[in-house]
């Protein structure tokens, strides 16, 4: 079953061709890379009117691109939230047109959903149940997947997403954007024990916005004494307060559970010593770990076209009438 | 108004107060350094229009939408780059009637605030946990 996957949720703007929700035939996300030649260079905005301006391009590259013709195509795959509502309406609007014109099924899709399945098809093995820690600049999710369609969310953030922390981290320390490539790096000539930042756990929920404050209050203290900001060292050991309380409550759940498979999604799946430390977690506790390669962490259309897959065999369907949920839960 | 605040909490409390105080439509610009406590007063402010609605910070998707007695919009403003792009997210469609607007990190677009808004400006005090928030309008 070949199924078309579209995302606009967020500053990416892709569409993707997936079959069976493993197999990957096209993969398009409009940014500066891939237009380089044909656009001159644009990079990928905010604003959803950019999103308009891209996404009958994106749809019909990964159309060409996958070697296919529309007839082909099984069904329409959308992230309809969670994100920015006139982001999210460009992707749906788009989805909702096709599947009336081409006469397809729509299938609505769930971006956290979305980033989960990214594993499906880089692990044709993978199979729920297992746990997942989605981490991205928008969500922190601890969830359960008991088959493909059943979902419980073991654990979630209070305040800031983990990405969102290493963002702003990096900001104050005068590293850049984006955040966690930055940090991921500079930690590496960092001493993990230089500072003892705090590791926040409310419950089964994160908290990331007392390790942020606890480290502005640290750069703080060193400016005010007129001192030089030891970048690398804090780095190291903020990245090791988020990677602790990551990885211990991960494994936590999964020992919990009983579950012994365990998966990393979203874009702080990419951080080295998230993936080295649960990679050691895993294996001290008899786990099984997966993670997507950097590609599929990010934000993508070929995850929303998997789980599309997935939901549609679920017998998950959208009428005409789907409209943008910016707050949706899982 | 200037206030003092000694812990997050504080400054929960604060927001919960200023959300009585201001009833309509108001729009709240919040200012004030990475970890002043923005989202802390944010929470109060939620809770106070009525929503249980759980509060983090829309930095990475600008709004977030919280339903209580009044719907509150969320906004953080500092991954846009110009007027352009708040235009391009459909700013102007989040002024409905009875609904409250908190904004994060204004400076960059005070032409295209309300005249009315409510600035909350929160600077450091002398302690780690201090804050002095000062409230005008």
């Amino acid at each position: 079953m070949i199924v078309l996957g579209i995302e606009s949720s967020c500053d990416e703007t892709a569409a993707a061709i997936t079959k069976d929700g493993r197999e990957v035939l096209s993969d398009v996300i409009y940014s500066q890379a891939d237009i380089h030649s044909e656009y001159g260079g644009v990079v990928p905005e905010i604003a959803s009117r950019k999103h308009i301006e891209k996404i009958l391009y994106v749809i019909d590259e990964a159309v060409k691109k996958a070697g296919i013709t529309k007839d082909e195509i099984d069904a329409v795959a959308v992230t309809y939230g969670p994100g920015l509502v006139g982001a999210l309406l460009v992707g749906v609007s788009a989805a909702k047109a096709l599947a009336f014109a081409w006469n397809k099924p729509l299938v609505p899709v769930n971006h956290i959903q979305g980033h989960i399945a990214a594993n499906y098809v880089a692990f044709k093995e993978l199979e729920p149940p297992f746990i997942c820690l989605v981490a991205s600049g928008g969500h922190s999710h601890i969830v359960h997947i008991k088959s493909y369609g059943d979902f419980d969310i073991l654990g979630a953030t209070r305040d800031d997403a983990a990405g969102e922390a290493f963002d702003k981290v990096a900001r104050v320390i005068g590293l850049g954007y984006p955040g966690g490539p930055k940090i991921d790096k500079a930690a590496k000539d960092g001493d993990v024990n230089a500072f003892n930042f705090p590791r926040a756990k409310s419950g089964s929920d994160f908290s990331f916005s007392g390790l942020k404050t606890a480290v502005i209050n640290e750069v703080h203290k060193i400016e005010q004494r007129g001192g030089e900001v030891p970048k690398a060292d804090i780095a190291a050991s903020f990245q090791q307060a988020v990677v602790d309380v990551l990885v211990k409550n991960t494994v936590q759940k999964a020992l919990e559970t009983k579950v012994n498979t365990l998966c990393l999604a979203g874009g702080v799946a990419s951080n080295s010593e998230l993936r080295r430390q649960m990679d050691e977690a895993a294996k001290k506790n008899g786990l099984k770990l997966y993670y997507p390669p950097l590609r599929l962490c990010t934000d993508n259309a070929v995850m929303i076209s998997a789980a599309g897959y997935y939901n549609f065999i679920s017998g998950i369907k959208a009428g005409y009438d789907l409209n943008a949920v910016p707050a949706l839960h899982l | 108004m200037i206030y003092n605040s000694f812990s997050e909490a504080e400054t929960e409390a604060l927001g919960e107060k200023l959300a009585e105080e201001y009833k309509g439509s108001p729009t709240f610009l919040l200012y004030g350094d990475l970890g002043a406590g923005k989202t802390a007063l944010t929470r109060g402010l939620v809770k106070g229009y009525g929503s249980s609605d759980l509060v983090s910070s829309p930095t990475f998707t600008i709004v977030h939408e919280y339903d209580g007695e009044k719907t509150v919009y969320h906004f953080d403003l500092y991954r846009l780059m110009d007027e352009e792009e708040l235009d391009d997210i459909g700013f102007e469609d989040y002024f409905k009637e009875g609904t409250v607007r908190i904004i994060e990190w204004p400076d960059s677009f005070s032409q295209m605030m309300p005249k009315d808004s409510i600035k909350v400006k929160i600077a450091r005090g002398e302690k780690d946990n201090e804050r002095v928030i000062e409230v005008i309008g």
